[in-house]
């Protein structure tokens, strides 16, 4: 039967079938590509290490934690930088040498909640930097750059052993409880140190690499685009090899004629 | 009932006991241990992914009965549906085992 000989209704059946199997397909189409490029996260260790610094709040929103996609992302820190609530974090080394972090609150400049910044490293044993020669420094203006870090696992075991001007990791509710002010999850490693030296510890960047669950996943997404493009076929064919009904003068004129050879 | 039919029937019977009982043991004890009991069966993200395959077997067994069958677009797109209810798998199975009769 040729298309010419379709009545208007098997016509609109057709159109409304196409136009539902549209939607279905490209629900699936676009639901696979997502899952795609979830798969492939090869670049983005090194897309968010290229990106520009963004404040520390557009990453990190309160009672939430640092997304993934955050770790390792430069960013702003404007406000008051609390070195009289500064407190050693010790435990991390550095090139092989034993040393502390000294950590502080930097409350933002407008409102919102404080950030936890690590200002610099000292060997456990350096006799210049004590907790309490910084903390008489006193608040100051702060206008930095740094790295944002996932929060650290607090070793509880750890934690009650602790002398009140340490830390035995950056944990966000001890923290909070400690300087008695809510926190922004995580922690910004400063690019220049405000104590001591440069933290060189490597970064915990975003995870990269194939992730095949995803891939997985589009794929079979993929494969259901497939089985609604098959229902449309079959749903068309179907229409079309209806029993015939009566032609018109119209169609039996537009008709092509057979060839007698 | 052509030979082919019953073939694919089979082919669909298989698939559906299989996808439904998958289904039921991920959504009915699974699901409700990982969220209720905060336990992970062992393998518990892999199996999901099993599941993901052995639906689209089970598509495809749909898709070969229904074309065999001469099924409208309507039951096919149904039975499949169906495929993905927890429990729904075997009823479909059922109705279709009583229709083949």
């Amino acid at each position: 039967m040729s298309s010419s000989s379709l009545t208007r209704s098997q016509l609109r059946r057709i159109a409304i079938a196409t136009l539902v199997a549209f939607v279905g397909l490209s629900g699936t189409t676009a639901l696979g590509f997502w899952q795609y490029s979830r798969a492939h996260r090869d670049d983005i260790s090194k897309q968010v290490l290229a990106a520009r610094a963004v404040a520390v709040e557009q990453l990190v929103t309160p009672e939430t934690y640092v997304p993934e996609s955050a770790f390792a992302h430069a960013v702003s820190l404007e406000g008051t930088l609390r070195l009289d609530l500064a407190l050693e974090a010790c435990g991390h080394p550095q090139q092989g040498d034993q040393g502390c972090w000294l950590i502080a609150p930097v409350e933002p400049a407008t409102s919102g909640l404080a950030s936890v910044a690590v200002l610099g490293w000292y060997p456990i044993d350096a006799n210049d930097v004590t907790v309490r020669s910084v903390r008489d420094r006193g608040p100051q203006a702060v206008s930095a750059r740094g790295r944002m870090q996932p929060a650290e696992l607090i070793d509880k075991g750890k934690a009650i052993m602790q002398p009140s001007e340490t830390v035995a990791s950056i944990n966000v509710n001890e923290l909070a409880m400690r300087w008695s002010m809510p926190l922004l999850d995580g922690y910004v490693v400063l690019d220049e140190p405000v104590v001591g030296s440069r933290v060189t510890a490597p970064l915990i960047l975003p995870p990269s690499g194939i992730t095949w669950r995803n891939l997985i996943y589009a794929w079979q997404w993929w494969a259901f685009a497939a089985f609604v493009l098959f229902l449309l076929t079959r749903y068309i064919i179907d229409v079309r090899s209806e029993a015939p009904t009566i032609p018109t003068a119209q169609d039996a004129q537009s008709a092509p004629r057979e060839d007698p050879s | 009932m052509t030979d082919a039919t019953r073939t694919a029937f089979r082919r669909y019977q298989i698939m559906a006991w299989l996808v439904g009982s998958f289904l039921a043991f991920l959504s009915l004890v699974a699901l409700p241990l990982k969220y209720l009991a905060d336990t992970k069966i062992p393998g518990y993200g892999l199996a999901w992914q099993l599941h993901g395959f052995l639906y689209m077997a089970y598509l495809l067994a749909t898709a070969d009965l229904g074309v065999k069958a001469r099924w409208n677009v309507v039951k096919m797109l149904v039975t499949a549906v169906l495929g993905t209810v927890p429990l729904m798998s075997f009823v479909a199975e059922h109705r279709l085992r009583r229709e083949f009769r």
